[in-house]
């Protein structure tokens, strides 16, 4: 167990690049919802790291998703700055958004926090319908057509691979993370604030990183999203998304495990997707968030960490039976 | 003129939403993000009430029935079922109740507006001062600025009352006294999603009713509340009206598009600078 | 970090599983009695649910009567009909899904402006032939492409000198006042209508913007009362609409009202009321409105009666009428085209065969109803309907103007 703890750079690297070759087998179709899911995938892990984590809940998610995605396409077309540096360059940007949301949550919490995530998603909401020639004029924004000196046009499937190879990338990152100082700060924090305040922990500090980073990933999510789509469009970011990610959050588990980052996305996305659930989509997750806040708090991530408990425990005690 | 009580009638909704969302709150601690689906609730059981039958009273009766059922259901789920959660969990809660209602509206009665007539006056206008003005308008700042009332009186005089007063400010005391603290609670729920039940009612011949009637204005409303003061009954009335009076002119001079803006600006600067709005509350003193 | 890694390893495992279960469909049109099968994904969930509604009612009802007389040289007509959500997101995995699993002949889209731009630069690159329905987002049809085509709707570009004739003959205006919806088919009309009605020399006076969705509009009211325009000429949705107009004529404002081609609904008349008298529209679906029920709209409506006895409530709508036209221009392409079933001949038969084609008025397809305003595609311009309709509403009812 602790050699994956050493080589996880290497280990990450290799899963990542296992699992985008197993990707690229799949018929086209199959990979264009394999790449949404994985993206979803990002979302959520960052989302993980901001309320599973800190305990700090935002409306915004979607809105730094359109961040990314009309921000992506600007540099892209407006600019002519290659992809390579534009991606990481909006998320760069999207982590300076998300920080300036962090110094708002320094002074409000809970409720009041939602309350301004949510405002600042109809401001946003309000710049890409009115802003003009720039935004696509309400209509939004045509991803254009990336050609690479050697591997020429980049399409959907193409993509879809890197937002596959991404989200392993996204969910490592976060658990080492989470396993990190910064991650049990974090957790420190959620749990008891005023606490992790005596025992002198930055507590300003760690509430303007958990934005900074979960904003700058979501945007990254976000430039990819555009090129898979091929569009950036106002409607792909309303409040109604952003509850969506939280469900997705929720369902995964508040723990700030990453094992439900994973799993929700395929029981709320990939599932209605597979089984056409149709309209009934909204009232299932709606359901199941509700489900999941009642009878298993902890969410999917939770329930595993019980499961793996109780198991190692159980092996612990048979082999000290054995003695 | 006529932005006067444009403004006016668009903050009595607004008040009457805020109203609940204070109610609540003092009650419970929770922020109900769901609120305004009662609104919507309220709205399309005055839809279906209008359809067989044109007395204004059972017309009414059945939209408060409703809402008061709404208001009643969401207290089952926080009060119950999430019994003890941790705030951020309420209030996904909240959300989840929010999505709940708007897809269930939409499955049971399609996105189209319905249309209906406005309570008692149906589409009449009146003149005042030189301008036309629609009666429903004028019937909603009435109606829900005497609801308020109303709701103040009563807690305020009334035993019941007193124990809904007491139990918000302090449970485990009031408890002692021998309060039916679960019965009161649900009382504040039950109140608050009556009176956006009445919203929903007047709201509706302006706008048609349809599922997302509610969530259009909820931002709206937590604005008012902020202004307003979380626990302040009182905030909740007068500053639903101050918002709805700055929205409709602020309308002239920025143009509607960017009224959001002004909207969200406004927030952040209650919220960061006097978090407990601009009105002070009868709220317990802290020993 | 082990768990993780199981984790996300038995997901793909199971998403790979999953794929393996869906089969690639039977490829169409090929032997002398196989299916054609088109393609169509449409806004069926979501706030636009009604437009999907409306369109697949429309497709299905054109697929019946040609299956009820011959099919297509003798090919049954399958459509198949998928949900695009509204969203992009929506439109781009129902057209793959379509083109990819489905393997079907040709898409055609039903769903909205969102829904459909995503799609354009996959299908220039996979050949299929997209014909656009419903969608009106000028940027479809901007770059022609060999295998995209607009079939019933009018995109803004066409509309808005319609428009701006209309308000310089028709009313005699000199002065006009705008009120913009935020979206994007109001956003993106309002400065083209702008520029035109500079070019006639009539001046925009006032501009009052609004969300979709608000509930009050006496802001907007009171600055275009004040502005003393002659005419007022609204950009919103049939919902928008139905509420701005009581509030207009109730602020005040009794000059002459002019909607887009989407207040071309009996639903904003409706919900408008008496207010909504002398309201124009621009009528786009059709040679008669659709509520008028004499003459051929009157035979269509009973058809659909009869045909369609189980559709949706809201429907036959405009979208009904685009659906329907639509299936028929493809099928006559098809036809004209002879045997070959390919996408490239298909395009090609579009460009060159269909003129002013009205099914029911051709001799192949009498048996449809001769509702449909003509189409004409040639190679340079894969527009194919451009006639707009000035109705006006006179006793709450819609009427050809004049």
């Amino acid at each position: 167990m602790t050699w994956i703890k050493r080589f996880i750079v290497p280990v990450t690297l290799g899963v990542a690049i296992v699992l985008t070759f197993s990707a690229s087998l799949l018929p086209r179709f199959d990979l264009f919802l394999a790449g949404q899911l994985a993206l979803l995938i990002i979302v959520t892990a960052a989302l993980v790291l901001l309320m599973g984590g800190a305990g700090l809940l935002s409306l915004s998610s979607a809105a730094f998703l359109g961040v990314g995605a009309y921000g992506s396409i600007i540099l892209v077309e407006r600019l002519q700055i290659p992809l390579l540096i534009a991606l990481p360059a909006i998320a760069v940007v999207g982590g300076l958004v998300g920080w300036l949301l962090g110094l708002v949550s320094l002074r409000l919490s809970g409720f009041y926090l939602a309350i301004v995530t949510l405002g600042f998603i109809m401001i946003l909401l309000i710049v890409m319908k009115q802003g003009g020639e720039l935004t696509g004029s309400g209509y939004g924004l045509i991803a254009p057509t990336i050609t690479l000196p050697v591997l020429g046009d980049l399409n959907a499937q193409s993509f879809a691979l890197i937002a596959v190879f991404l989200s392993v990338l996204a969910v490592s990152g976060a658990a080492t993370l989470m396993r990190s100082r910064f991650g049990r700060s974090w957790l420190a924090l959620r749990d008891n604030e005023p606490a992790a305040l005596m025992q002198g922990i930055n507590v300003r500090g760690a509430k303007l990183r958990a934005f900074a980073l979960s904003s700058a990933v979501i945007s990254g999510a976000g430039g990819v999203f555009a090129f898979l789509l091929g569009s950036a469009n106002p409607g792909s970011f309303t409040t109604g998304v952003s509850i969506f990610h939280i469900a997705l959050v929720v369902v995964g588990g508040l723990t700030g495990g990453l094992v439900g980052a994973v799993v929700a996305p395929i029981v709320l996305f990939l599932l209605p997707e597979i089984f056409d659930f149709g309209e009934y989509r909204d009232l299932f997750y709606a359901g199941l968030l509700l489900a999941v806040l009642v009878f298993v708090p902890s969410g999917i991530s939770g329930a595993f960490t019980t499961v793996t408990k109780r198991l190692r425990l159980a092996r612990r005690r048979s082999e000290g039976a054995d003695k | 003129m006529s932005l006067l009580i444009g403004g006016l009638a668009l903050g009595s909704i607004y008040a009457l939403i805020a109203l609940g969302v204070v109610m609540v709150f003092r009650a419970t601690g929770i922020v109900n993000f769901a609120q305004s689906e009662l609104l919507m609730i309220g709205a399309y059981a005055y839809y279906l009430a209008s359809g067989f039958t044109d007395s204004p009273i059972i017309q009414i009766a059945i939209a408060l029935g409703a809402g008061a059922l709404g208001g009643l259901v969401c207290f089952l789920v926080t009060h119950f079922l999430l019994r003890g959660a941790p705030e951020i969990v309420l209030i996904i809660g909240t959300l989840a109740l929010l999505v709940f209602a708007q897809s269930g509206a939409r499955l049971l009665f399609t996105d189209n507006p319905r249309r209906v007539e406005g309570w008692i006056f149906h589409s009449a206008d009146i003149s005042v001062l030189g301008s036309t003005v629609a009666l429903n308008s004028i019937l909603a700042f009435i109606v829900s600025v005497l609801s308020a009332l109303a709701l103040l009186v009563w807690l305020g005089s009334t035993k019941v009352g007193h124990s809904v007063q007491a139990a918000a400010e302090d449970t485990w005391r009031a408890a002692l006294t021998g309060i039916h603290v679960t019965r009161t609670l649900a009382l504040s729920w039950i109140i608050g999603g009556a009176l956006a039940a009445i919203g929903g009612v007047f709201l509706s011949p302006v706008t048609g009713v349809y599922p997302t009637m509610g969530g259009d204005i909820i931002f709206s409303v937590f604005v008012v509340v902020a202004i307003g003061g979380f626990r302040s009954l009182w905030g909740a009335l007068v500053g639903g009206l101050l918002v709805g009076l700055l929205q409709t002119f602020s309308v002239v001079v920025i143009g509607g598009a960017f009224r959001d803006i002004v909207m969200f600006t406004i927030l952040l600067g209650v919220l960061l600078w006097r978090p407990s709005g601009l009105f002070r509350s009868a709220s317990a003193r802290t020993v | 970090m082990r768990k993780a890694t199981a984790v996300f390893a038995l997901a793909l495992g199971t998403a790979l599983l999953l794929s393996g279960c869906s089969n690639p469909g039977a490829p169409s049109g090929g032997a002398d009695d196989d299916p054609i099968v088109f393609g169509a994904h449409t806004t069926l969930t979501g706030p636009l649910a009604y437009v999907g509604a409306g369109y697949s009612m429309g497709v299905e009802l054109a697929a019946k009567e040609i299956n009820a007389n011959g099919g297509i040289d003798g090919h049954p007509l399958e459509i198949k009909i998928v949900d695009d959500k509204g969203t992009p997101e929506g439109g781009t995995t129902a057209a793959r899904e379509l083109v990819e699993r489905d393997n079907v002949l040709l898409v055609m889209s039903g769903g909205v402006s969102s829904a459909t731009i995503p799609n354009v630069p996959y299908f220039k690159s996979n050949g299929v032939v997209y014909m656009v329905s419903v969608a009106s987002d000028p940027r479809i049809s901007e770059e022609l492409v060999s295998n995209v085509f607009v079939g019933a709707p009018v995109t803004t570009a066409v509309a808005v000198p319609h428009y701006a004739d209309y308000i310089q003959n028709e009313l005699d205006a000199k002065t006009v006042a705008m009120i913009v919806c935020d979206g994007g088919f109001c956003t993106s009309a309002a400065p083209l209508l702008q520029a035109e009605l500079d070019d006639r020399g009539i001046e925009v006076v006032q501009t009052a913007t609004f969300n979709s969705g608000d509930t009050d509009f006496t802001g907007q009211v009171q600055a275009i009362d004040g502005s003393d325009p002659d005419v007022v000429f609204i950009l919103g949705s049939a919902a928008d609409d139905g509420r701005i107009i009581p509030q207009l004529r109730r602020g005040g404002v009794d000059v002459p009202l002019v909607g887009d081609i989407t207040a071309a609904e009996s639903t904003l008349v409706e919900a408008a009321g008496p207010a909504a008298e002398g309201l124009t529209a621009f009528w786009i679906g059709a040679s008669q409105f659709l509520a008028d029920d004499t003459g051929v709209m009157g035979d269509w409506l009973a058809s659909v009666e009869e045909n369609m006895p189980d559709r949706p409530t809201g429907t036959p709508s405009l979208h009904s009428l685009m659906g329907y036209a639509d299936v028929y221009v493809l099928a006559e392409a098809i036809r004209a085209a002879g045997g070959d079933l390919s996408s490239e001949a298909i395009a090609k038969s579009l460009e060159t065969n269909i003129k002013d084609f009205v099914a029911g008025a051709d001799e192949n397809w009498t048996f449809a109803e001769p509702i449909a305003l003509p189409r004409t595609f040639t190679p340079e311009d894969h527009r194919g309907n451009s006639t707009l309709t000035p109705l006006r509403v006179e006793d709450g009812k819609f009427v050809p103007v004049g």
